[in-house]
């Protein structure tokens, strides 16, 4: 697996404790960011798009949502692979530290 | 216009299917983003972000969209010969405006003269001085692939009653080799000079060639003498027919053409020339035409156009041949490497199954 851009990992990263709708993922995404990644709409949904496809993100329609507020829960193949592109950064992570003599 | 109103017409430029998937959900989010922003006064910043990610979201969209269809249309090996032939259509195209400087005829701006009035044949000196020539000596009366010969048709359409006129008016002359000479182009003396009456043989010390005459078929009739063993003339000669297949035969020829007199569509006097240069570049022999207009005692260009003709080797050769030249080739190239790989890939299933374990 390539490694995720930035923002589709923090995408994928809100989508982990469960379904959001979309400017609910936005807001999540500045939040873990600490507000340095903020996503326009058309950038996010380009994202999502391509995560649907790919199949690690699923709609969920709520019966009484209204027209456009459509929640996206993260699928067992998108956890798997939030997961994989966590292990790998925290190895560079660790090989950073080790290099700078921080542990 | 409001910013919602702007933003959701400019979803409509989404793909259709991307717009019936998206399209109602975007726009909620961004009305909800921007009542976000506008309370925080960052306003002018979250239009920018917003109106910026769409541009490049729907470019992005579009991509996605068509790049499956690309990659299936374009690695489709079945539409292989199809490429094949668009490459071989382009590289003739390239190739032939390059060399010879038109697709398929030989271009003429000789139809801007409305009406004509006069005709003579002409050859050109080194200072482009125009000298009126009988009809027998301009290649063009007789030879069809002669450029010149190329406009003999359209001269006759416009000028059915106009008889070749018997002279050159002086002052035409001067003020035709002078725009010409302005206009830098390049023609040659003829490369061979030889007597039109044959030397004699026995008068000929070291000659390699007696004499050429001019035929009425066009070709030329080249006057060799006769060596015996020791090299020394016999007396005897023997002759070639020299036709305008063979390379050298223009070099014979000083830069000839015409000076056509005439109107244009709005009644002004014209001068048209064409001139089938004796000057040889890159294999080419160039062949140019001017139209000028008059302006006191001097003539200036109108348009002027040029191509180049007898290229040594590939008479002929120009777009709708060299498309067939290089199509037909990577056509059999292509279908060599089909059979090959249809035999190939039977010969491994058969392997294949032969060594299955149900076969064992």
């Amino acid at each position: 697996m390539s490694p995720l851009t930035e923002s589709t990992f923090l995408i994928l990263l809100a989508l982990a404790p469960g379904a959001l709708h979309g400017y609910a993922i936005m807001k999540e995404v500045a939040a873990l960011s600490n507000g340095r990644v903020k996503l326009s709409t058309g950038t996010l949904y380009t994202a999502l798009h391509r995560l649907l496809e790919d199949g690690w993100i699923e709609p969920v329609e709520a019966e009484d949502a209204p027209r456009g507020r459509r929640a996206y829960r993260l699928t067992s193949t998108g956890r798997t692979a939030v997961r994989e592109e966590t292990e790998r950064l925290s190895a560079l992570a660790l090989i950073a530290r080790r290099r700078l003599g921080e542990s | 216009m409001s910013s919602v109103r702007l933003y959701r017409r400019l979803l409509h430029l989404y793909p259709r299917a991307f717009y019936e998937r998206f399209g109602a959900e975007m726009e909620m989010v961004f009305t909800q983003a921007r009542d976000d922003a506008s309370s925080q006064q960052r306003f002018r910043v979250f239009l920018l972000r917003e109106f910026g990610g769409l541009m490049i979201s729907i470019a992005n969209a579009h991509w996605q969209a068509r790049k499956g269809v690309v990659r299936r249309t374009v690695f489709n090996w079945r539409l292989i010969p199809v490429w094949l032939f668009v490459f071989s259509l382009i590289a003739a195209a390239v190739f032939s405006l390059n060399y010879w400087g038109y697709l398929v005829v030989p271009p003429s701006i000789f139809r801007t003269l409305q009406s004509v009035e006069s005709i003579v044949l002409v050859e050109f000196d080194a200072d482009y001085r125009p000298t009126r020539i009988p009809i027998n000596q301009l290649p063009a009366s007789v030879i069809p692939d002669f450029p010149p010969s190329q406009i003999l048709p359209l001269i006759e359409e416009r000028a059915p009653e106009t008889d070749i006129s018997p002279s050159l008016d002086p002052a035409l002359a001067e003020m035709l080799a002078a725009a010409l000479a302005a206009e830098g182009i390049e023609l040659a003396a003829p490369a061979y000079e030889y007597p039109t009456e044959p030397t004699r043989p026995d008068t000929c010390t070291g000659c390699f060639i007696l004499g050429v005459q001019r035929q009425p078929d066009g070709t030329l009739l080249e006057i060799f003498p006769v060596p015996d063993q020791d090299g020394n003339f016999t007396g005897e000669t023997y002759t070639y027919h020299l036709t305008p297949e063979d390379w050298y035969y223009y070099r014979y020829f000083a830069p000839s053409g015409y000076v056509v007199e005439g109107r244009g569509a709005d009644g002004s006097p014209l001068v048209f020339t064409a001139i089938a240069s004796g000057a040889v570049a890159n294999d080419h022999y160039r062949y140019y035409e001017f139209v000028f207009s008059h302006e006191g005692n001097r003539l200036i260009p109108q348009q002027r156009q040029n191509y180049a003709f007898d290229i040594a080797g590939i008479e002929g050769m120009t777009f709708p041949v060299l498309t067939a030249v290089c199509f037909v080739p990577l056509l059999l190239l292509y279908l060599v490497l089909v059979i090959v790989g249809v035999v190939l890939a039977f010969i491994i299933k058969r392997t294949a199954q032969w060594r299955s374990p149900r076969r064992a």
